[in-house]
């Protein structure tokens, strides 16, 4: 035997917790010389008090009633789940309907003369350090803007509570 | 060869639904009335509030049920409801910043029919008020629940190896505590 450990420390908690402690004579005089079980005893003997009394009068909530609540949460959550998806496919359709659309509208004006000329324009207006942004790219440019600005609206909308 | 079976081993068989989102109502009933007693015991001495445990409680199945694991056995069952238990319970203490020690006997029952019980029951309420958290968690689930080392460090979230030495000294402290106890 160490300071932390007896052999007979199982001995006293099976007497404890089957009921036999107050019958066990000679374990009871283990425990008054052994500091390690003579502690068990006394823990292991207030608990076990505790335990059966609470056990006798603890009225816990009807199993039916915590069962109808699980479920109706469960039921709750996964429609929560459902909409956010739904509401995030439906951002993203449109963001990328709005990108499309841009596209579509970019390259038709292009064709066209003046919308060409527009385009020169602004390619001439926006002159980065150096570097003129080609006027067949503006179209791409602004449908890839509006989709970066538009995209933490999608996100907030998929991923808010309700 | 005569083979004994015991009604927790033939509850465990009849109950031999391994995740909790296949259980039915009947299967969930069953598994229920034979664990909530424990775990609501356990999170009524963690929180030191009745109330509050009855709705810990059903928070906990709540999320064990949601959590849809597969689980070995009833003892796994178990051991997973009362890791629920304990993250609620210590989730509670954070939120209330109550690093100080949590009264644990406001609510304390007082039955005439059970003075002495009742006396002993507001010893050990008062004296785990001085032991930390964890403390309590353990010696609660060794000796009111009967868990056994492994047990422990699996729901609290410890190596095994370090359980007997903590749970020692965690009852050498309740053992003084309880005698200095008048």
């Amino acid at each position: 035997m160490n300071h932390t450990d007896c052999p007979r420390e199982p001995e006293v908690l099976d007497a404890m917790t089957a009921g036999r402690w107050p019958f066990a004579e000679e374990l009871h005089a283990h425990a008054a010389t052994c500091p390690v079980c003579g502690d068990l005893a006394s823990v292991a003997g207030a608990f076990t008090e505790d335990m059966h009394a609470e056990m006798q009068t603890v009225d816990v909530p009807p199993s039916g009633l915590v069962w109808w609540r699980t479920q109706r949460r469960a039921r709750e959550e996964a429609a929560r789940t459902a909409v956010r998806a739904m509401t995030f496919v439906q951002t993203a359709s449109i963001l990328g309907a709005i990108a499309a659309a841009l596209t579509i509208l970019g390259g038709v004006g292009a064709m066209s003369k003046s919308w060409r000329a527009w385009f020169a324009n602004l390619s001439d207006a926006l002159y980065f350090g150096g570097v003129t942004i080609p006027s067949w790219s503006l179209p791409l440019l602004l449908a890839f803007a509006v989709t970066l600005a538009l995209a933490p609206l999608a996100v907030y909308f998929a991923v808010r509570e309700d | 060869m005569r083979v004994i079976v015991t009604t927790g081993e033939m509850l465990s068989a009849i109950d031999e639904v391994r995740s909790p989102a296949l259980m039915d109502e009947e299967t969930f009933r069953r598994f229920y009335e034979r664990t909530a007693r424990g775990v609501w015991i356990y999170l009524s001495r963690m929180t030191g509030d009745r109330h509050l445990a009855d709705d810990l409680l059903q928070e906990t199945y709540y999320r064990f049920y949601r959590a849809g694991a597969d689980y070995e056995s009833e003892t796994h069952r178990r051991n997973a409801l009362f890791c629920i238990a304990t993250n609620l319970a210590r989730d509670l203490s954070r939120r209330k910043r109550n690093a100080e020690l949590v009264p644990l006997h406001d609510d304390m029952p007082c039955d005439d029919r059970a003075a002495a019980g009742a006396e002993q029951r507001t010893d050990l309420a008062r004296a785990m008020e001085h032991l930390k958290p964890a403390q309590r968690e353990m010696l609660w689930l060794a000796y009111g629940q009967g868990a056994s080392h492994s047990e422990i460090a699996q729901i609290l979230g410890l190596k095994t190896a370090s359980i007997k030495l903590l749970l020692f000294r965690a009852r050498r402290k309740l053992a003084a505590l309880l005698r200095r106890t008048p």
